[in-house]
């Protein structure tokens, strides 16, 4: 099953504020990070910009946000979920569930679905949109067939009826520019998709046609698993107001880096590649990757080389709208071998970034500051959780 | 809607009772409020302590109240006045 909370953010304020109800709510800071289905009327979306948004709708309840409320949100249907089966995946706003085997103990997956719903609804006063399939990709174009508040069952055999006529760019992973070389080649749907030979699309999209392949036949090998491995984890914001300070950028990026560390350290991961995205001013962008000689989970190594990639990248003489750091090329970390001649130097460091880790956990974020994130003392807000920034990272 | 951003202790009578807190009534100032409705229930932390936050409906006012479990103290954190 995928389960999808909707428009979650917006729906989370309207929960909080039931005079919020029935009008155009939206979440964000710059950029609209959740619109309520009230304002997707006006052509409002997600990732458009507020300058935007104002214009569509002026009307409009513009909201800030605040991460914790809606972890706290998504945490308690996440709970309500696991009341009904323990193999689950959670992501920020939807989640897949593994119903495999629970049949004997909740029946057929319809009651289960509408219970789960009714659960999420009583306990929580936000809908979900759920769809069940035999398979991940299936079960998650289910959902998005039907939102909000829906529920679509595809029932075994029939996955590639229900996928048959969709267009291409529906299947999850085709974005616009793979939409764009499929329709190039005359393929609009689905359906035309999975009639390509496997070989063809992999010559065509390499290691993603194969997936694309699998996917078009309505399956996919992906197993639910609460503990599998992220792709990348990602620290962005953008700035309370555009600015050009070094000090300021550098600060900010020293603070995403070890904000995305420690997520790092909790999910047990070492990163070897690490992305600085920069937004200047009028909206265009700059991002680059680079590799580390070997995968680390150490503030320091991390900043060093996000400090060095936003050093090249940021060229131009105009001020910066949004900064990010992401983290990808994941393994474990698993009782490590220390290196030869600097290891001491590295276990010290780790056993230090692990100390703070806990004083954090233990008395707030805010309890300590380190490095480069000095800077924004005094030109930033804080609280418990860390400094108030324009856009909280909402990536998990 | 005027939403103003407050940080006042309060003192409330809840139900402790099924595992959960259900706040029903608070003291601001003088004036002893009823809670007609508790519209969402949220937590957070500071440190290692939760706090259990709720919006709320009292006098057809709206409220947003926090349990901080360090000191068991009820704080008002907003409200919502019509208008």
């Amino acid at each position: 099953m995928h389960l999808d909370i909707d428009a979650f953010f917006a729906s989370v304020e309207q929960v909080r504020n039931p005079r919020l109800r029935g009008k155009p709510v939206v979440v964000g800071a710059g950029v609209i990070a959740s619109c309520s289905y009230e304002a997707r009327r006006f052509g409002l979306c997600a990732a458009m910009s507020l300058a935007k948004a104002q214009r569509l709708c002026p009307q409009a309840v513009v909201l800030d946000g605040n991460y914790q409320i809606y972890h706290s949100f998504a945490e308690q249907v996440w709970e309500i979920c696991r009341s009904f089966t323990p193999d689950m995946e959670t992501l920020l706003d939807d989640a897949y569930l593994d119903l495999t085997g629970t049949e004997r103990i909740h029946g057929d997956a319809e009651p289960l679905a509408r219970r789960l719903k009714s659960r999420v609804r009583r306990e929580t006063g936000l809908t979900v949109t759920c769809g069940v399939a035999t398979s991940r990709v299936v079960a998650r174009m289910a959902s998005a067939s039907m939102k909000p508040d829906g529920l679509v069952i595809v029932a075994p055999g029939g996955e590639m009826d229900f996928i048959r006529d969709k267009p291409v760019e529906k299947l999850p992973g085709i974005g616009p520019k793979t939409a764009e070389v499929l329709h190039r080649l005359n393929i609009t749907t689905i359906g035309a998709l999975s009639e390509i030979p496997r070989w063809s699309l992999e010559e065509l999209l390499g290691a993603h046609g194969v997936a694309f392949y699998e996917r078009s036949h309505g399956r996919d090998s992906h197993v639910v698993s609460r503990t599998e491995i992220p792709k990348s984890i990602s620290r962005e914001t953008c700035f309370h107001r555009e600015t050009t300070d070094r000090n300021e950028i550098e600060g900010m990026l020293y603070y995403l880096a070890e904000r995305a560390t420690r997520t790092l350290r909790e999910l047990g991961l070492a990163a070897k590649t690490v992305t600085v995205k920069i937004r200047y001013s009028d909206f265009t962008g700059e991002a680059t990757s680079k590799s580390l000689a070997r995968h680390t989970d150490l503030d320091d190594e991390v900043y060093d080389l996000a400090c060095d990639i936003c050093r090249k990248i940021y060229t131009r003489r105009v001020s910066l709208r949004g900064i990010g750091v992401i983290l990808s090329n994941f393994k474990r970390v698993r009782g490590e071998q220390p290196e030869l001649f600097d290891g001491e130097s590295r276990c010290r460091r780790s056993r230090l970034y692990r100390t703070l880790d806990e004083v954090r956990r233990r008395y707030g974020y805010s309890s300590i500051v380190a490095g480069r994130s000095l800077d924004l003392v005094g030109s930033l807000e804080s609280n418990d959780h860390g400094f108030v920034l324009r856009t909280p990272s909402l990536t998990k | 809607m005027v939403v103003e951003e407050l940080d006042e202790p309060i003192r409330v009578r809840a139900d402790f009772s099924a595992g959960t807190v259900t706040p029903k009534a608070f003291k601001r100032g003088t004036q002893v409020l009823t809670i007609t409705r508790v519209n969402a229930r949220w937590q957070d932390r500071t440190g290692t302590f939760k706090r259990y936050h709720f919006s709320v409906e009292a006098d057809g006012n709206l409220f947003e109240i926090h349990l901080d479990s360090r000191d068991m103290a009820w704080w008002l954190d907003r409200v919502c006045l019509e208008g």
